[in-house]
């Protein structure tokens, strides 16, 4: 399965066990866990192995769906220090409109 | 898919309006995801590739370069935009000099990349043949900011990334139901912006309109009213006599193209406009009309 489907926290629990990726602020980086505020306002705790490439203020997390509120790290990218949040969401959402998802899932 | 039958040679035959749509669309440059590319549909092993029944000439993507392989004379970017996996592939131009390949080794791997470029395939497998490969978020004139091996995108580039999915949607909708009116001259009327049900039929001659023809009738009606460029479309649609086409013809046709009556007044109206701008002139008499090449 090489589909990462680009999610926000509320639509984190329709992809359980499946590959997505999940856009939003650092807010919390702990030893076995970082808390990322997705681009809809939704927290999600992400489990990180020790050794992560987490540092900017944005991040795009790729990672396994557990629950509908927790994602297991498999890669990152860096997204820099600012980011239109609503644009993202909004795109996001759009994205899973039954109009435009042949071409993204 | 079901979109498959309208790629098929036999409509082209039938419908030379969409062969001239689709023929202009080869030149068109049209942004996709990498589902899209994997999925474009062809007829035959020698026909074009079609999306949604529209042929992809070239095309742009936007996508997170997972490899770079560097070969002797190409380089091949393994791309991921979380909808799929191609491969795209830049030729190195022997004779061109090392100061535009400079850019290009820039790019790391793990960072977003704009592609532009055909689709192809070999082997059974698709690739695209690039032409153009560059970071998101950077013009060529501007220069890379130094990387300090962290930070792979700002946020001109992640925003680059959502445009480029919303144009891809966008694009989704034009082939759906042709171009916005607003893009097709200043003052369409209020019926044909809506757009959607109904006015979709009255709204089709604007959007075949816009594809047909020499590329720059396309530019020579976007100013014209309404009423205007359906009289120039029925026009050009018509065979070239030598006596031109009468005014109850073009009445006839207007009417039909836009779906419902068309006062005759309007009509006269908008023939003297066009004469006055050059469009059209008469030619055996003032009620026959040729248009102005």
């Amino acid at each position: 399965m090489e589909n990462t489907i680009r999610v926000n926290s509320a639509r984190l629990g329709d992809f359980v066990g499946r590959d997505v990726r999940l856009v939003g602020k650092l807010k919390h980086l702990k030893v076995d866990h970082a808390i990322i505020e997705s681009v809809d306002g939704g927290q999600v705790e992400v489990r990180i192995p020790s050794k992560t490439n987490l540092v900017d203020t944005y991040v795009e997390v790729v990672g396994s769906v557990i629950d509908s509120g927790t994602m297991k790290y498999k890669g990152c990218s860096n997204f820099g220090t600012e980011l239109d949040m609503k644009l993202v969401n909004e795109a996001t959402e759009l994205m899973h409109d039954p109009r435009f998802k042949d071409a993204f899932m | 898919m079901a979109k498959e039958a309208s790629c098929k040679t036999v409509n082209h035959l039938q419908d030379p309006v969409a062969l001239v749509d689709r023929r202009s669309n080869a030149q068109a440059l049209t942004p996709l995801t990498i589902k899209q590319c994997l999925e474009a549909t062809q007829a035959h092993s020698d026909a074009e590739l079609c999306i949604d029944g529209t042929e992809v000439g070239q095309l742009t993507i936007v996508a997170q370069v997972l490899t770079i392989a560097r070969q002797v004379t190409n380089r091949v970017y393994f791309l991921d935009d979380a909808t799929g996996r191609i491969e795209a592939r830049s030729f190195i131009d022997p004779s061109s000099d090392t100061g535009s390949e400079g850019d290009e080794q820039d790019i790391p791997e793990g960072s977003y990349v704009r592609v532009t470029g055909t689709l192809k395939h070999f082997a059974n497998k698709r690739y695209i043949n690039a032409n153009h490969v560059r970071p998101c978020g950077f013009s060529p004139s501007t220069p890379l900011p130094p990387s300090n091996g962290v930070t792979v995108a700002t946020a001109a580039a992640v925003h680059e990334l959502y445009f480029h999915y919303l144009e891809v949607m966008q694009m989704m909708v034009v082939r759906k139901k042709g171009p916005h009116p607003q893009f097709l001259g200043q003052s369409a009327s209020p019926s044909t912006a809506t757009g959607g049900g109904g006015g979709s039929g009255a709204a089709n001659p604007y959007a075949n309109g816009q594809t047909r023809g020499p590329s720059g009738s396309q530019s020579a009606y976007s100013g014209l009213q309404p009423t205007q460029r359906c009289i120039m479309e029925f026009i050009n649609s018509q065979p070239d006599t030598m006596e031109g086409i009468h005014i109850t013809a073009i009445a006839r046709g207007v009417a039909s193209m836009a779906g419902n009556s068309v006062d005759a007044a309007e009509i006269a109206s908008a023939l003297d406009k066009l004469m006055d701008e050059g469009h059209v002139y008469s030619s055996i008499d003032d009620s026959h009309f040729k248009a102005a090449v």
